[in-house]
């Protein structure tokens, strides 16, 4: 099998899924009531810095994924270890994805059927996806992104009659704490969880094009969750919006357009399922990468169907409940995603610096 | 139930697992083998109604007992 490549275009579609993926529907970290827009507007500027650094480890390791680098950086046997805590990290991300997704099923759309099933069909879809290769996730990825962005603007465009905008007032009501609590979380779940992207390096067209990549990618995936928060804020106001698990899919479903539109809400979940593929192929793809990477596979492709069944089985008892679920989302996911999202890149980067100095030096020496 | 997981089970050892041994990929062939034993562990226990422990159980223990 050749080199997969695939156009910048596709990769920004990718990141733009990916990132959008559950929060779409899940909405984000709510703490911070009707000041929950400037927690996001602050959580993207954050981000931003931390996609330079990732994009600075394209252009030190080009044409290498992050098990190559971690491996290059840390040697073979710490090198290793830190590729096991990425597999782990990413299979845990495509199953937590894929749980939303069941208890979603479970909750609003399909109340009689057993969780299983629909995260079985996704798990299936993606696997299929990802034994074809990343072409076919980057071009599914571009024609689903148009899909998307087309119902995300009319039903944002519907809802604008339903838009109450005294829910916006008193602004930083309880002050800037919980607006910082929500940046945090919000960073963390969804766009520093972009990190993953970086076990798909070997998939960019050139060297420095990952800064292109990753910076569009995260400031438009940024505006469509803005703009999505704001839409279910001035809907349901921030009380109601902080006691719904699904707060995207009760906004929509309050539109009615001269009693003739309605109940649209049921047709804009699909939304949620075209972005939460591309999710969980991309974290199944990394994690077969790095499974590969680690037992010196030939192909990546051996293990896909594999770890993508134990994805799906693990996304079925990962949580007892609902409430699990958002609590873990929430409160715990911000601190345990940390060392994956931050603290390893940022230690890898350091090194790879350092020793690309070192390297740089050595042959002037030479020289 | 049971019995289906083990029939889907014997179907994905012969397409995928076999399927490497027979292309002299025996590397992957160990891989796979020792990640389908796993898969079908949590499959058939799942099918079972036995109770699996949650990974996230011990994850929000230890994080709460950091903070």
């Amino acid at each position: 099998m050749g080199k997969e490549i695939i156009p910048a275009g596709q990769s920004i579609s990718i990141v733009i899924l990916f990132i959008i993926g559950s929060s779409l529907f899940m909405g984000t970290s709510g703490e911070s009531g009707n000041s929950s827009w400037i927690a996001l507007i602050l959580a993207v500027l954050l981000t931003l810095p931390l996609m330079l650094i990732y994009a600075r480890l394209h252009v030190l390791f080009p044409g290498k994924n992050l098990y190559d680098m971690l491996i290059a950086v840390f040697g073979g046997f710490i090198g290793r270890l830190f590729c096991c805590l990425y597999i782990w990290y990413t299979l845990h991300l495509g199953s937590l994805v894929l749980r939303n997704y069941g208890e979603f099923s479970k909750t609003v759309a399909l109340t009689s059927t057993p969780m299983l099933a629909p995260m079985l069909i996704v798990g299936l879809l993606c696997i299929w996806a990802v034994n074809a290769g990343m072409e076919v996730v980057g071009r599914s990825a571009k024609f689903l992104l148009l899909f998307t962005l087309a119902v995300i603007v009319v039903v944002q465009l519907l809802s604008i009659p339903k838009f109450e905008y005294q829910h916006l007032q008193p602004l930083l009501d309880s002050g800037w704490g919980p607006v910082f609590q929500d940046m945090a979380g919000t960073f963390t779940f969804p766009f520093a969880e972009i990190v993953v992207f970086l076990g798909a390096f070997t998939v960019l067209p050139r060297k420095g094009s990952a800064v292109r990549v990753l910076i569009s990618g995260v400031v438009i995936a940024g505006v469509i969750i803005i703009g999505v928060s704001v839409r279910n804020l001035l809907v349901l106001g921030p009380e109601i919006l902080s006691s719904l698990y699904f707060p995207s899919y009760v906004a929509v479903s309050r539109i009615n357009i001269g009693d003739f539109l309605t109940r649209i809400e049921g047709s804009s979940a699909i939304i949620f399922v075209t972005s939460l593929f591309i999710k969980v192929s991309l974290c199944l793809y990394v994690a077969c990468q790095g499974i590969a990477r680690v037992f010196k596979l030939e192909s990546y492709r051996s293990v896909v169907l594999q770890t993508g069944l134990i994805m799906v089985c693990m996304a079925d008892f990962i949580y007892k409940d609902i409430t699990q679920m958002q609590y873990f989302a929430y409160h715990i996911y911000k601190i345990y995603a940390l060392p994956f999202q931050v603290f390893i890149p940022l230690l890898l980067w350091i090194t790879a610096e350092i020793m690309a100095h070192r390297s740089t030096g050595r042959e002037e020496d030479v020289q | 139930m049971p019995i289906v997981v083990v029939l889907i089970y014997v179907f994905i050892v012969w397409l995928d697992a076999y399927g490497l041994l027979k292309q002299g990929k025996k590397r992957d062939f160990y891989m796979c083998s020792v990640l389908c034993l796993i898969s079908f562990s949590l499959a058939f226990s799942l099918a079972m109604h036995w109770q699996i422990p949650s990974p996230s159980a011990p994850i929000v223990r230890f994080i709460q007992q950091l903070f």
